[in-house]
């Protein structure tokens, strides 16, 4: 999506690390001018989702997508992970 | 499962598309994907709260989309190079057992991604993209795959096998009739050779035929009478009008008329065969 133009990237996880993966993922989209953010969220919990939205990331340009990719497998509690993309152009916008 | 379980695995799904839906109420968006799992379509064993969780996110979309809101949900089979299952051999293994063989790689889901955002994906189907559930020749091993809802498709599976069955049976079935000692014996080869034929094509038991009875009684119509003709053609080496096929009172007195005019089947055995 960086590759694609996506400017601004909203990464979600309950514990909000930055390591390996997504360390490196952060470089290379500043070496295309572009931004990683990570915040940690649980998007289960809807006051968590608030803040986010209305605080978090209200300086960022508005939220065009969203994909949503939380998931907890079985009992072995999986870390949920969302994702938000945010572009201030819009990049992704043959739907209109 | 205990309900603290059950809630564990759901909540991230369904409370969490809930949160977002509602949070980015006034936000103008562009796509809303969710990335849902095949489990649910299947009513994964050993898996039913990541299977409702699952169901509720394809349930969830459609609601978006009666509202006019963009949202596609993205029913992921297992993927194979990249994620929890390619670093977990053991799970996938798992995985394949209940699903079927099929995976899908990072760059198949990339793509999906691409045609949901894109709008593709509404074209081609209604913004629910389900992904691996090939049913093959294995169909009967799949616990799933008699679920009335893979009816279609375990039927299509089911008579292309047959199909590739008969294929096989009628390779032998040239050789056998060049090799035929009498008129009866190569008679029964071509009785036999035709309702495995027209079994296999009308979905017609095999022991359910009986070769007393016309071919049209088993349903045959002229598109299927061609098909079946070209099928004597290529393997039979004898052409007929798809109107004999219509009219020949039984199978039997088709087969004969085959046999008649067959280059398969020895001269001798014409010679002294026709009555």
């Amino acid at each position: 999506m960086l590759s694609r133009g996506a400017r601004n990237v909203v990464l979600l996880s309950r514990s909000g690390r930055v390591d390996g993966n997504v360390a490196k993922l952060i470089e290379e989209a500043h070496a295309i001018n572009s931004q990683v953010f990570v915040h940690a969220c649980d998007v289960s919990d809807k006051e968590q989702v608030q803040n986010l939205v209305f605080k978090g990331i209200s300086k960022l340009p508005p939220v065009r997508g969203l994909i949503h990719g939380a998931m907890v497998l079985d009992v072995s509690p999986f870390v949920p992970l969302a994702v938000i993309l945010l572009t201030s152009p819009r990049m992704f916008c043959s739907r209109r | 499962m205990n309900f603290q379980q059950w809630h564990n695995v759901v909540e991230g799904k369904v409370a969490g598309a809930w949160n977002f839906h509602n949070a980015l109420q006034n936000s103008d968006l562009d796509f809303f994907v969710a990335l849902s799992s095949v489990a649910g379509i299947v009513g994964n064993r050993g898996q039913a709260a990541y299977a409702s969780a699952n169901t509720f996110l394809d349930a969830f979309i459609q609601y978006r989309l009666k509202q006019g809101l963009p949202a596609s949900s993205l029913d992921l089979t297992a993927v194979s190079d990249v994620g929890y299952l390619a670093e977990n051999a053991e799970k996938q293994a798992q995985v394949s057992e209940n699903l079927g063989s099929e995976t899908i790689r990072e760059a198949e889901v990339l793509a999906l991604l691409e045609a949901a955002i894109t709008g593709k994906m509404a074209k081609f189907s209604n913004n629910h993209c389900i992904t691996g559930l090939k049913l093959g020749s294995d169909a009967q091993d799949m616990f799933w795959a008699n679920d009335g809802k893979f009816t279609r498709l375990r039927l299509a599976a089911e008579a292309e096998s047959a199909n590739n069955n008969t294929a096989a049976a009628t390779l032998s079935l040239s050789r056998a009739l060049k090799q035929a000692h009498s008129w009866d014996q190569a008679l029964n080869l071509v009785c036999d050779g035709l309702m495995n034929k027209v079994s296999a094509v009308l979905m017609v038991p095999r022991e359910e035929m009986d070769p007393s009875k016309a071919i049209v009684v088993y349903g045959l119509d002229s598109l299927v009478a061609i098909e079946i003709r070209n099928w004597i053609t290529r393997e039979l080496e004898v052409s007929l009008q798809v109107l004999e096929l219509l009219t020949s009172s039984s199978i039997l007195a088709l087969a004969e008329t085959i046999l008649t005019k067959s280059k398969l089947a020895g001269n001798e055995l014409m010679g002294n065969g026709t009555r």
